[in-house]
């Protein structure tokens, strides 16, 4: 299994009250399985990717990714891991707005301490269809496109794992289905496991299985 | 109106931008309040106190005795006094009873003044007041208290003025007249009956006669159109006539220099914050423009948003101005230091009406005006925004842009102009300021080019933060801009004080003299070089002096080409200061030590047949608005006599040489009634008392400068200026880092979205701190070096130009400011960047 977590807890404290966002959530991911998490808003899908990220500390309950136990893992040793063996897409590109399509990517790489930063970040530019656009800044792309980039960055390390946050809520139908076509595309290709949060039914049906997720419970 | 409370919410909101927008403009403007206090104070306490320090209402100087019928007719015809009253003030050597002498003020004044205020007198351990009329029957004399131990002398023993000597009767205790020049020499009381006896006066004695007058008035504009009427019936340029007014004037005049240059400086940190307040306001703003696109797509026109965004900042510039005064008035006290000695008489600092309403509007005008620039960029904005991601695309430097920016200068111009009291100093400020702004501007482009082109170090938190500065060259350039000028005022004021002092220091191979001697008359030259042989001492430039009026310039009459008027400026001032005055010549042939020619040709030998030709001292020249060529008429008692400018001179003042504004060649002015002057060069403490006792008991009339005194003395009170100064910059400093604690922490906080996009994306903490420390490093590094550069480029100048000094680097201050700034700075970047690292990257997830 790449992915599995056994008896996942995550409570949150506000002011008095105590919410329960996610509640005894174990599940298991085969390696190259690309699985979808839907559920309605505020079920607690994004803080269920939010722990299988490493992005947010389970309260109670473990995490073990491709046989490491993330749930164990330091901020440090979760940094490293999280630059080289997790891709992450999020529903709103986040880019930095001042650096080009093709310095955005080679990020990924040079924090992950990778060599030839400027042909991968080339290469993987050029498999989301970006090869025109190396130079360009987010300001000057499109919705479709900015996503686009922000795949090649999630990609660019050849990640086991790919967890996608509603990648294609933020643009119109055609450009979405596109964007889906090619996180798809990619994972099959690259045999990359996906874990792929959305609150679309349709979307969620083109993943091999479903996980329904409800007030923080499987279900 | 109902709209209001929606801009109201979203400022509380924003309570970070607020508060550090507040934080900041408070802090520039509460140097304003502060020197404006200190002014204040300065001038009521002196106004109010301007008749005890006249003693009158009215008077009348000349450097010649006063011929009481010509003011008799004078005052009949305008207004007749009710009382008046004459003194004589010259400055003299007098010896105690073992002989040790002094310089002293002799004030020799006639039984009735003064007519307000009073001397009180400590006579058998008691305080009284002090009698003049007791003063006028018998050779006695009232001292200072510092003449007990200078003269080592005791109430009831004799001191010896002049030829004469008097008994020391009391000691003044409390004068009410006791003014700055006080604090120079220490005054003696004499009767002015007895001043005759004294044989002080002799031919070309440096001696003040003046008539003093009670008059009854209603209103303080008859006092000025007396002043002004008396001018034209006498028309006499070397008499001066003033009110007590003026005198009070006078007196503060060596703090109204001081004043000018702090309200500068407080200009400087007004203008930091101006700086600070912008780069706030347009983060702010850039956060604001979905709201503003949504009130847009509401149906809120956009003058209706610009008018609101308007009152909020109004707000803030209310909020900051209270906050200033509250700031400022407990500060002040503090600026009482530096007038303790040069005041005769303690502050009390009080926040004035005018005061409140100044800093008042300064915040309102000062708020608008810093967010004018950004706020233009938004007036033609569109709803359409909220369909695009990017807003700042949306902020175009616009024609309102340029034209705000401009009427901000205009405004630091004219507020530089009025604190300054002069276009002149306003305008070079102003000028200066924004010279080193567009140097520090130059040198940051030229970095961030270099930066740009040049990869210095592998490192890949150096690459990322060398690529953010690069990138966003606005805040880039804003923080190498006020953290430069920040530290350009940090250190031009220790730069220029450093030279100074070096003008003023006496190393051991110094030209600087012990003893300035005037006052000696012609016959008297034998006996003081005898004493001078005696005592193995050769003087150095013994000039001699001859008293002249000036009263022609051009074949035009002096008196025509004088200014007149209440409400003169600076330059005015001091133009119409130098006019006024009878003139002292000289002639030698060839230059004096410290002189040298400025323009023109040196002074010809005297020819009879041509017209002489004359040099004059440079900044005289520029006072008297003369220049090469120009003809000047002199009556030197009764001979009138010509010259023509051959050339203008500088001189160095601080040799303390005798040296004139206006020369002749030898030859011209020899058979002149005249005195001399001359200096002894430095020796040792112990024939130094012995040769002044000498000369005192010698040439009793012959006045003598200790240098070494008087040098201590200027220095004293050039570091109570710069305590002041540096009081003010420090003001300018925190402004400055308050600046830069907003840009900086604004700019984390902004960054708090790429902080954890880089966690996401397995950025390790070292490195993203590492990224941070970086850029601040590098900015603070060059900025901080370009202030020091730009500083010594200016002090260079100031010191050459203005002040005649050698400049003179000194290194202390700006390396501890440059360490100090990047330690700071890091440290404020390590907090702000903490807080940004403990927000979690889920968030990313969340938005």
């Amino acid at each position: 299994m790449i992915i599995e977590t056994k008896q996942l807890n995550k409570t949150f404290v506000q002011g008095d009250s105590q919410i329960q966002a996610v509640k005894d959530v174990s599940m298991q991911v085969k390696d190259g399985e690309t699985i979808s998490i839907i559920g309605k808003s505020g079920s607690g899908k994004t803080t269920l990717l939010s722990l299988l990220t490493g992005l947010e500390q389970a309260t109670t309950g473990s995490i073990t990714l491709n046989g490491n136990t993330i749930t164990a893992m330091s901020e440090q040793e979760l940094a490293q891991y999280r630059a080289k063996e997790v891709g992450i897409v999020f529903q709103q590109f986040h880019l930095i707005p001042h650096l080009t399509a093709l310095e955005n990517v080679s990020l990924s790489l040079e924090i992950a301490g990778t060599d030839d930063v400027q042909e991968k970040a080339k290469n993987a530019l050029k498999l989301v269809g970006l090869e025109n656009r190396l130079d360009h800044l987010p300001s000057k792309l499109s919705g479709g496109e900015n996503q686009r980039v922000a795949i090649a960055r999630a990609i660019v390390n050849e990640p086991k794992i790919l967890f996608a946050d509603e990648p294609s809520g933020n643009l119109d139908l055609e450009t979405g289905k596109k964007v889906m076509d090619l996180i798809f595309d990619i994972c099959q290709k690259q045999g990359m496991t996906l874990v792929l949060v959305t609150h679309d039914q349709q979307l969620a049906q083109r993943c091999q299985r479903q996980v329904q997720i409800s007030n923080g419970q499987m279900i | 109106m109902r709209l209001i409370k929606y801009f109201v919410s979203q400022l509380i909101n924003n309570r970070s931008f607020s508060l550090l927008f507040i934080l900041n403009l408070a802090i520039g403007l509460s140097s304003f309040v502060t020197l404006d206090v200190f002014k204040n104070s300065i001038s009521t306490s002196i106004n109010s106190k301007s008749k005890l320090l006249l003693g009158a209402d009215f008077g009348l100087s000349s450097r010649q005795p006063l011929l009481d019928d010509k003011f008799n007719t004078a005052f009949d015809e305008l207004k007749q006094p009710d009382a008046e009253t004459s003194i004589v003030e010259t400055f003299s050597m007098i010896a105690g009873p073992t002989g040790q002498s002094r310089l002293v003020q002799i004030k020799a004044i006639e039984e009735d003044f003064p007519f307000y205020g009073d001397i009180t007198i400590n006579k058998d351990n008691k305080n009284q007041v002090g009698v003049a009329s007791r003063l006028q029957n018998a050779e006695i004399a009232w001292i200072y208290p510092e003449l007990l131990i200078q003269l080592n002398v005791k109430i009831g023993e004799k001191i010896k003025i002049g030829q004469t000597e008097f008994v020391v009767k009391a000691i003044v205790e409390n004068d009410s007249a006791e003014g700055i020049t006080t604090s120079m020499a220490p005054r003696v009381y004499i009767g002015l009956k007895n001043l005759e006896k004294t044989q002080l006066i002799q031919f070309g004695s440096v001696a003040w006669y003046s008539k003093l007058y009670k008059i009854e008035y209603e209103d303080f504009d008859q006092l000025i159109d007396l002043k002004l009427d008396l001018k034209d019936k006498l028309s006499e340029p070397s008499l001066q006539i003033y009110t007590h007014k003026d005198v009070s004037e006078q007196t503060s005049r060596i703090l109204k220099y001081l004043n000018d240059f702090l309200g500068l400086v407080s200009i400087a940190a007004l203008f930091l914050s101006a700086i600070g307040g912008a780069f706030l306001f347009r983060s702010y703003l850039i956060k604001q423009i979905k709201p503003i696109g949504i009130y847009l797509s509401l149906g809120m026109t956009n003058k209706q948003v610009f008018l609101l965004q308007s009152l909020q900042l109004l707000m803030l510039g209310v909020i900051s101005a209270l906050l200033s005064l509250i700031f400022g008035f407990t500060l002040s006290p503090l600026l009482k230091v530096i007038t303790q000695g040069l005041l005769p008489f303690e502050l009390q600092t009080q926040l004035q009406t005018g005061t409140i309403y100044l800093i008042l509007i300064l915040g309102c005008v000062g708020s608008i005006l810093i967010g004018a620039p950004i706020l233009s960029q938004i007036y033609n904005i569109k709803p359409n925004i909220l369909l695009r991601n990017q807003t700042t695309q949306f902020l175009k430097r616009n024609f309102g842009f340029w034209l705000s920016l401009f009427i901000g200068l205009v405004f630091l111009w004219a507020l530089s102009v009025w604190q300054a009291d002069s276009v002149n100093t306003g305008s070079l400020f102003t000028g200066l300021f924004i010279l080193a702004g567009l140097l520090i501007t130059g040198f940051a482009y030229s970095v961030l080019y270099l930066l740009k082109t040049f990869n210095l170090f592998k490192s890949l938190s150096f690459k990322w933060a060398v690529r953010d500065i690069v990138r966003l060259p606005f805040s880039s350039i804003s923080i190498f801009l006020s953290i430069g000028l920040g530290m350009l005022l940090l250190n031009l004021i220790p730069q220029i004080k450093a030279s100074i002092n070096y003008e003023l220091t006496m190393p051991k191979d110094s030209k600087l003299p012990s003893f300035f001697m005037f006052d000696i008359q012609e016959d008297q030259m034998n006996a003081l070089k005898d004493i001078t042989k005696k005592y193995n001492i050769d003087l150095v430039q013994t000039s001699p002096m001859v008293r002249a009026r000036l009263k022609k310039i051009n074949n035009k009459d002096f008196k025509d080409l004088q200014i007149d008027g209440e409400n003169l400026n600076r330059e005015q001032q001091r133009r119409q200061m130098s006019r006024n005055r009878g003139y002292n010549l000289s002639y030698r042939n060839g230059l004096g030590i410290g002189e040298s020619i400025h323009k023109g040709t040196p002074l010809n030998e005297y020819d009879h047949s041509a017209m002489t030709g004359i040099s004059l001292e440079k900044r005289f020249s520029e006072r008297l608005d003369v220049k090469i060529g120009d003809v000047l008429l002199f009556d030197i008692q009764g001979v009138e006599v010509e010259g023509k400018i051959v050339n203008i001179r500088k001189v160095q003042w601080t040799t303390f040489q005798p040296n004139f504004f206006i020369l002749f060649p030898d030859g011209v002015l020899n058979e002149a009634p005249k005195t001399y002057i001359s200096s002894v060069p430095k020796i040792s403490g112990k024939i130094k008392q012995d040769f002044q006792n000498s000369v005192v008991k010698t040439l009793p009339n012959v006045s003598i400068i200790d240098v070494t005194r008087l040098v201590k003395r200027i220095k004293g009170i050039i570091q109570q200026m710069s305590w002041a100064l540096q009081f003010m910059t420090i003001i300018c400093l925190l402004a400055g880092f308050l600046v830069l604690f907003s840009i900086t922490n604004y700019q984390a906080r902004q960054k708090s979205k790429d902080i954890a996009l880089l966690k996401s994306l397995g950025g390790s903490f070292s490195l993203i701190r590492s990224f941070f420390n970086w850029q601040v490093l590098i900015v603070t590094v060059f900025s901080g070096l370009f202030g020091v550069l730009v500083c010594f480029i200016l002090s260079y100048f100031l010191s050459m130009l203005l002040f005649d000094s050698k400049w003179i680097v000194e290194l202390q201050t700006p390396i501890l400011s440059v360490l100090g700034l990047i330690l700071v700075s890091l440290l404020i970047s390590y907090l702000a960047t903490n807080k940004s690292l403990n927000i979690k990257a889920s968030k990313l997830l969340n938005d």
